[in-house]
């Protein structure tokens, strides 16, 4: 089984060890998470994503976009500038109108932490409801878990175990990432997925949290930017005349 | 010299799972720091009630300090909730780490030879 981190932040490339630590956990594929936080900026780095997948130290590569902004206007015109460069295409959580914006936008491949800053999970039916229609996944991050302490953990472990009851009683795909800014905060995925369940979320679902649902998103991005799959639904099986 | 109870017979006995684990750090760091950590970590993540439930034992004779290296037992249905609350330590002390779970195996021996690759020379 491989297993997948969606999102990792693009400074924790910077260290040497990074990539040896990130295999020896057990990761198979990782997604370089550039944090965007204006549309002049997404304009900015258009230029700068060449590919889609690297290869280096027997580790996957995936090129991503975490939408970092304030509004729901400026969201959507720095998805539309950034969907055809990136593989993934995530959505920095938080604010209600943010998540249902994402939720609303099948050009979105994942919300990450809806609840953050948060005293519910900052979700409702009509988002998860309109994220499974969507086929967009709901992100749970490591980083913020590992960097509170006390009260505010409780307050977020709180939210989490709510938001994958709502998941799981409207079908929506969950995906857990680590968001690590340094290899300290990767952990293997068993563990994450561990945490998954004993927040409540089925250990099956847990396990795909880490390997099939974030295969499933990088397969149907890569059929979809290359032009096997040019509408939802349809699929280029051979260019053979 | 103090009686103790007989030992049970291996039905009546509990279930045991051997975690085997690895420590990713700053520096290198001593038995008493990784024990204090993960109990630490256990009771604030899990309460002192499920701690005790768990029944945890850190088998001070296998640390390796050299390669950072050990092994916990705790109860088989704890196995889930002793992952979850070792993935929570980010720090011992001033030194950042990580824990690494290498595997789980129902007996010492087992989780020797998958996990720490000692050799048994029973075999031989």
């Amino acid at each position: 089984m491989a297993y997948y981190d969606l999102a990792v932040q693009e400074k924790a490339f910077e260290e040497k060890k990074f990539l040896k630590i990130a295999g020896f956990m057990g990761w198979h594929g990782i997604g370089k998470a550039v944090i965007v936080k204006s549309f002049e900026q997404a304009k900015e780095l258009e230029k700068n994503f060449h590919s889609f997948v690297e290869e280096q130290n027997n580790l996957k590569i995936f090129s991503c976009a975490v939408l970092k902004l304030n509004s729901a206007g400026e969201l959507k015109k720095c998805i539309k500038t950034l969907r055809e460069r990136v593989l993934l295409l995530a959505v920095y959580g938080g604010e209600y109108e943010l998540n249902r914006t994402a939720c609303c936008d099948s050009r979105v491949d994942f919300l990450l932490h809806p609840y953050l800053e948060r005293k519910d999970c900052g979700v409702d039916e009509y988002c998860l409801k309109k994220a499974k229609e969507n086929e967009i996944a709901i992100g749970i991050t490591l980083h913020y878990i590992l960097n509170v302490h006390r009260k505010h953990r409780i307050a977020l472990l709180q939210n989490i175990a709510e938001l994958l009851r709502l998941c799981h009683e409207l079908h929506v795909s969950v995906i857990a990432c680590s968001f690590a800014s340094s290899y300290f905060e990767l952990r293997d995925p068993r563990a994450i997925a561990s945490l998954l369940n004993v927040l409540g979320y089925e250990l099956g679902k847990a396990i795909e949290a880490v390997s099939a649902i974030p295969e499933f998103i990088i397969e149907k991005n890569l059929k979809i930017l290359s032009g096997k799959a040019p509408v939802r639904g349809v699929e280029v099986i051979s260019d053979e005349e | 010299m103090k009686s103790k109870p007989k030992i049970l017979p291996p039905s009546l006995r509990t279930r045991k799972r051997y975690i085997v684990f690895k420590v990713i750090g700053e520096k290198k760091l001593e038995f008493e720091e990784i024990s204090n950590a993960i109990y630490g970590s256990l009771l604030e993540f899990a309460g002192e009630l499920n701690t005790a439930l768990a029944r945890i034992w850190i088998i001070r004779d296998l640390w390796q300090e050299e390669k950072q290296l050990g092994i916990l037992r705790c109860l088989h249905t704890a196995v889930e909730l002793v992952r979850a609350s070792m993935l929570l330590i980010d720090r011992i002390g001033d030194s950042r780490v990580a824990f690494r779970i290498l595997g789980v195996s129902g007996t010492i021996k087992g989780a020797k030879r998958k996990f720490l690759e000692q050799k048994i020379l029973e075999k031989f």
